[in-house]
């Protein structure tokens, strides 16, 4: 009885022990396909300068973007959709299926001038992860 | 093993029937005695010699026997040996009065400190037993929260995310935590009840066995000779028939 008796304390707290809660959901914050995230950017410049392109004969420059998203730091391999707009405005452009890297061409523009674009990673009819992608003209 | 003690009673015995022999004139005849219990018991014969044997040889007529055996009564009887006849002779010695006494005693003793050290400890299996069910559950409603955790890192859909969040993870918490409960709550028990258990046992085990002290070896041991640490004595008479 003696002996059992340790045995069965130590027993009783290691039992104890697994008995502990450690899921918090405010701790659930890392999956960019939370609207919650809290994470790093998704969306990291790549590049961005005046490019020109040739329509119809006429050579015209544009200011051009590279977004990348960073799938990365996706938690699992899944297919998503990529959405941006200008931060002034409020219409969103379509979503992009798969798209890793996103080109913005900004017709218009000054050197100098900054851009701002809104982007957001959405699936299933939903809206995830998003930030805000800034260049300026140089 | 033949002590000093004993070689000088079977000197006297066989003096005895010699004499008794030889003063009637006759062969002496056998006794074989049947005695239950077995083993253990002695007898007094003629009241005056202790013995332990199973065979006596001893001249014809009557003879006086006190026979005892440990937790036994003293029976007296007498039998009558024939010249040159060996005879069986069964007797079964009852237990004393005392012995019964003390046998119900112990029953009764034993009953008490059985209860107390058996009942304790089946509680505290039987809340062992519950606590581990108890913990089986909670392990189970861990692992769903785990799951959650799971689902959470593979789910990519933003609307499930937050129905995941808002309602799932939630409402499994509680869960868990009503678990948990049960399992805090059974474990103390349990704990309770080793604790009791242990402390009974300890009391019990000081409780003190009631003791047989035998009356009738007492009387028995009154009845002839008794042994001292340096042989003590013999208190006896010889006794010579004459011839008819």
């Amino acid at each position: 009885m003696r002996k059992l008796l340790p045995f069965l304390l130590l027993s009783v707290l290691g039992l104890l022990s697994c008995a502990k809660d450690d899921l918090e959901v405010a701790d659930l914050n890392n999956n960019p396909f939370d609207p919650a995230y809290v994470g790093e950017n998704l969306f990291e410049l790549v590049s961005a300068d005046v490019a020109y392109e040739s329509v119809n004969g006429v050579t015209q420059s544009f200011f051009r973007v590279e977004v990348r998203c960073r799938t990365d730091r996706f938690l699992s391999p899944t297919p998503f959709n990529v959405r941006y707009k200008r931060s002034n405005t409020e219409v969103w452009g379509p979503f992009q299926y798969n798209a890793t890297t996103t080109i913005i061409k900004q017709y218009g523009y000054a050197v100098g001038q900054e851009f701002c674009w809104d982007f957001q990673l959405g699936n299933g009819g939903g809206i995830g992860a998003g930030n805000r992608i800034c260049a300026t003209v140089e | 093993m033949m002590t000093r003690t004993t070689i000088r009673k079977s000197f006297l015995l066989l003096l005895h029937c010699a004499c008794t022999s030889i003063a009637s004139a006759q062969a002496p005849g056998k006794l074989r005695l049947m005695v239950d219990p077995g083993a253990g018991f002695e007898f007094v014969l003629d009241h005056r010699f202790r013995m332990q044997q199973r065979e006596v040889e001893l001249a014809p007529g009557p003879h006086h026997f006190s026979f005892w055996a440990p937790t036994r009564r003293v029976t007296d009887t007498t039998i009558t040996v024939q010249s040159g006849v060996m005879k069986d002779f069964y007797i079964r010695l009852p237990y004393s009065p005392e012995y019964i006494a003390y046998n119900k005693q112990l029953s009764q003793w034993q009953a008490k400190r059985n209860l107390q050290r058996r009942l304790p400890i089946l509680a505290t299996a039987g809340a062992g037993v519950w606590t581990l069910v108890r913990y089986a559950k909670l392990k189970d409603a861990k692992e769903v929260l785990d799951g959650d955790r799971e689902r959470y890192r593979l789910t990519a859909v933003p609307s499930d995310i937050t129905k995941l969040k808002e309602v799932t993870i939630p409402q499994h918490k509680e869960e868990f935590r009503s678990e948990r409960g049960k399992f805090y709550m059974a474990a103390g028990i349990s704990l309770a009840c080793a604790g009791v258990s242990y402390y009974l046992y300890r009391r019990t085990g000081k409780q003190e066995k009631p003791q047989f002290n035998d009356p009738e070896k007492v009387r028995f041991d009154g009845l002839v000779w008794l042994p001292g640490t340096d042989g003590g004595q013999w208190a006896t008479q010889l006794s010579m028939t004459i011839g008819k």
